[in-house]
């Protein structure tokens, strides 16, 4: 996994924020826009993910993912 | 932390505040997301406070109004996720550095509050200035746009430039509703959004003969567009975008070099006008839905 984390290690902050963010539980399999994310949370969603990972998400990551699960494999790439 | 140079920005900005009249405000946002969705900081909310920062209650129970703490946002340069946005528009305008023409792909998700993934209709303004329109995202759920622009047009001749340049005094300043046609606020505080600006260079130039007109549209970004006004100069048969406010402000910001892109010049290739007046670019059993507009470039 890039930056030395696991795929299950980045999965947990990815969803442990996200849930923080649109106040609810959230899960790999969720779409970031279906929950109702627009350009201010993704904004939000991506500052907050690099306070816990340490590197800042490319955004468009989150953008163009089917769900957080594929989000989350980008952030290896 | 309000050392002397930002101290003098909150008194700015405070005092621009507070030319906009209380009748506008709506008192709705409590003093506990100030620091979480503005970005503002105790130290800097206390100080303009006390310089007058318009707020109801006291206490745990004070509220402001949304646009006041929007425009704090704007004149300190804080890091409040919506205006990061203006920093992806300053990156479009860079990237137009090769003069050619560019194209975007721009996905249309409609948001509806009362039925999450419903279907929801595209303004027929929008599908009509597409280049090609076809679907995108997972499960090609949401409506696809290509956009087309043309490459770095001819400069505006002198007279068109004369108008321009009466937007250098006014800064930018998120006004209510009710002001955005008001050429006479603008004219009295030097305070203007793009709605306001777009009505006052229309109604310069349309009192100078010129041909001109308005713009609602998209500012094409990556990796999402925003709405945005502005006005268009018949050039050589050619409409030209002009928005003198957005690039005096982006150079006071810092993001753009004033003699790269000065005022009188035209943002070609970022604008993308979709309809002469606001539209609601989405709606669902004919009412207006929210919108967001990801985007990508087409290469």
């Amino acid at each position: 996994m890039g930056h030395g984390l696991s795929y299950d290690s980045v999965l947990g902050h990815v969803l442990d924020t996200a849930s923080s963010v649109f106040n609810r539980t959230v899960s790999a399999t969720d779409n970031f826009f279906d929950l109702g994310g627009d350009s201010v949370v993704a904004v939000d969603l991506v500052s907050r993910l690099a306070d816990q990972l340490g590197y800042e998400p490319d955004i468009n990551d989150l953008v163009w993912a089917d769900d957080f699960g594929a989000f989350t494999r980008r952030l290896a790439a | 932390m309000v050392d002397g140079t930002r101290d003098e920005d909150v008194t700015q900005a405070v005092a621009a505040i507070r030319l906009v009249p209380d009748r506008y405000r709506v008192f709705r946002e409590p003093v506990g997301v100030v620091r979480s969705r503005y970005r503002i900081d105790p130290a800097t909310l206390t100080r303009a406070l006390s310089l007058g920062l318009p707020s109801t209650g006291t206490g745990a129970d004070l509220r402001f109004d949304q646009l006041d703490l929007r425009n704090l946002v704007i004149s300190l340069r804080l890091n409040a996720p919506w205006f990061v946005a203006m920093r992806w528009w300053a990156s479009a305008l860079l990237q137009r550095a090769d003069e050619a023409p560019c194209a975007y792909q721009v996905a249309v998700v409609g948001q509806c509050e009362q039925c999450p993934n419903c279907v929801v209709d595209v303004a027929p303004e929008v599908l009509a200035a597409a280049s090609d329109v076809g679907r995108a995202m997972r499960g090609d759920a949401h409506v696809a746009l290509t956009v087309r622009l043309a490459g770095k047009p001819v400069g505006f001749p002198a007279d068109v430039v004369d108008v321009l340049r009466l937007a250098a005094p006014v800064r930018w300043h998120l006004v209510p509703n009710a002001l955005a046609e008001d050429v006479a606020f603008l004219k009295d505080t030097g305070l203007a959004d793009c709605r306001l600006m777009a009505r006052y260079l229309w109604q310069e130039a349309r009192d100078r003969g010129m041909a001109v007109r308005r713009a609602y549209g998209l500012v094409l970004t990556v990796p999402f567009s925003m709405t945005h006004d502005w006005v268009e100069f018949n050039v050589d048969d050619q409409w030209l975008p002009a928005d003198p406010l957005l690039l005096t402000s982006m150079a006071r910001w810092g993001y753009l070099d004033p003699h790269e892109w000065p005022p009188t010049t035209s943002p070609w290739g970022t604008l993308w006008r979709v309809a002469e007046r606001t539209v609601p670019l989405v709606r669902h059993n004919g009412t207006p839905a929210r919108w967001t507009l990801p985007t990508s470039p087409v290469v």
